[in-house]
């Protein structure tokens, strides 16, 4: 099978060395050249540390074998093309607009994205708007098992039992959802993070006594510590795109703190301090 | 230290997680069996459902000259609970989902430290943490929300396990959200949700599919 990858960001060199461990070719694209030689380099980088602690079996020059480099990708003998560009609106439409024009109706699309609807982009797609999806791989790739495989107004039953396939051969798990801002799990862990800011704001409870009753009930990481880890910055976008998506609905209405957090440059680990100080 | 404690007003898999652990002996309590509670140290009261019924348990634990009552507070404030029994024993707050989750951090309501310490020798293996006066304390105003959530997408024809699955796989959870409401009981989950919207607003609006499974039987708690 061969999977051309448009982007190569952390998502798009993720997704496409885990297509090259699971045996699959891979074209990884980029207009810029510089990035594409960074990925290179994370990915070769990744798979000798998987080498060297054992976890996996075959030589570097095996891998890297099935990865190729271009600033596009060919249109020939290609089964899936997964696009992972930054998430924008009007660059992903774009992108669909041009892929389904270039591609043949036997070749599957898929976004990565993780806030953008399919439904929008299937939208650009005049000509075969069916064989559109998204494959919503999680942050990182290598070790996340899900992917969410949405299902927007057009995409076919042909292309989902597709979808659930690559997922299979990826080695990961594909679930199948609708196309709702958010998807399934970005909208389901929404309250996880914003009643936890309310109560904190309120009174209930500190930082640390929320986070340690979460923890002391199996969650691996309570709602602050969480935040702290993946960014304010960056659960404030997410908070702040189901809530326009969905039309203001109050359930998904941000914070006030995080508004002010993000302001402020206090966005978590990555910035030494956020509900917590790690300097 | 209290040297025996009482449970009544939940299910046998509640009484189990309480009896776990304990370093008293703690024995069931039913509704018509009233006196065998008569100046107890320690009952500990489970309704999360209709108030109705939680004031009559909460009235005659009073007259039979219980000293405290470790009573549900995530559907009715403390503060609410003592006005309906201005004489009666001690009120300790707290979370009866957490306690079915298995937290090994409990949330209690009490503005007494000694409670706190007492309830940390009775369940040594449990840290008492005291939290504000909250409908939904912490445990379950951040997972009913969850679960409320994932109801939305199994009524639009995710399937159970999926949903499950993905919320597992992708968040690291321990239990997907529909097996916590599995382990609740869509009657606590419904009941728990209502408080919390009518303390907090329609953002906890139950979804029309729990208000569809509880129906009318809610006056039941449901038996394992």
């Amino acid at each position: 099978m061969t999977i051309v990858v448009l982007g190569s960001g952390t998502m798009g060199a993720g997704i496409a060395e885990v297509a090259i461990i699971q045996g699959q070719h891979v074209v990884l694209t980029d207009p810029d050249p510089a990035a594409r030689q960074r990925a290179y380099q994370r990915i070769q980088k990744s798979l000798q540390r998987g080498i060297e602690k054992g976890r996996l079996a075959e030589p570097l020059a095996t891998y890297i074998s099935r990865l190729a480099l271009a600033d596009s990708g060919p249109t020939q003998d290609v089964d899936w093309v997964i696009e992972a560009a930054p998430e924008q609106l009007a660059l992903k439409q774009r992108i669909f607009e041009d892929l389904d024009q270039r591609y043949g109706e036997s070749v599957w699309l898929a976004s990565n994205t993780s806030s953008i609807a399919i439904s929008r982009l299937q939208a650009r797609a005049a000509r075969f708007p069916e064989r559109i999806g998204g494959l919503h791989f999680f942050n990182p790739v290598p070790r996340m098992a899900l992917v969410e495989i949405i299902r927007g107004l057009d995409t076919s039953d042909a292309y989902l039992a597709s979808a659930r396939e690559l997922t299979r051969r990826l080695g990961k798990t594909g679930v199948v959802v609708p196309d709702r801002p958010g998807f399934l799990v970005n909208r389901v862990a929404r309250p996880y993070y914003l009643e936890a800011l309310r109560m904190a704001d309120e009174g209930v409870a500190t930082f640390a006594v929320v986070d340690d009753v979460m923890e002391g009930a199996g969650f691996p990481m309570g709602p602050f510590r969480v935040m702290d880890l993946v960014g304010i910055d960056v659960n404030l976008s997410v908070t702040k795109s189901v809530y326009e998506q969905t039309y203001w609905d109050e359930r998904y209405r941000p914070h006030p703190w995080q508004e002010q957090l993000v302001e402020r440059g206090t966005w978590g680990r990555k910035s030494g301090r956020g509900f917590y100080r790690y300097e | 230290m209290s040297n025996y404690a009482y449970f009544l007003g939940g299910t046998e898999r509640e009484l189990k997680v309480w009896q776990s652990g304990a370093a008293v002996p703690v024995e069931g309590l039913s509704d018509d069996d009233w006196d065998r509670a008569a100046g107890a140290p320690w009952v500990i009261e489970g309704s999360t459902g209709p108030l109705a019924q939680k004031q009559v348990r909460l009235r005659r634990l009073a007259e039979v000259g219980v000293k405290t009552v470790l009573t549900a507070s995530t559907t009715a404030l403390i503060a609410a609970q003592r006005v309906w029994i201005p004489d009666g024993p001690a009120l300790v707050g707290y979370d009866p989902l957490l306690a079915l989750a298995g937290g090994t951090v409990q949330t209690v309501v009490t503005e007494n430290r000694d409670e706190v310490e007492i309830l940390s020798r009775m369940w040594p293996e449990r840290r008492f943490v005291a939290v504000k006066d909250a409908i939904g304390l912490v445990f379950s105003r951040e997972i009913l929300p969850i679960i409320n959530e994932a109801v939305a997408f199994f009524e639009q024809g995710v399937r159970p396990e999926d949903i499950d699955r993905g919320v597992r796989l992708g968040l690291n959870y321990p239990k997907g959200p529909l097996e916590w409401a599995d382990l609740f009981g869509w009657p606590s989950v419904y009941w728990g949700l209502r408080a919390l919207e009518d303390m907090f607003g329609p953002r906890f609006r139950p979804h029309p599919w729990i208000r569809a499974q509880v129906g009318s039987s809610l006056v039941e708690r449901e038996r394992d």
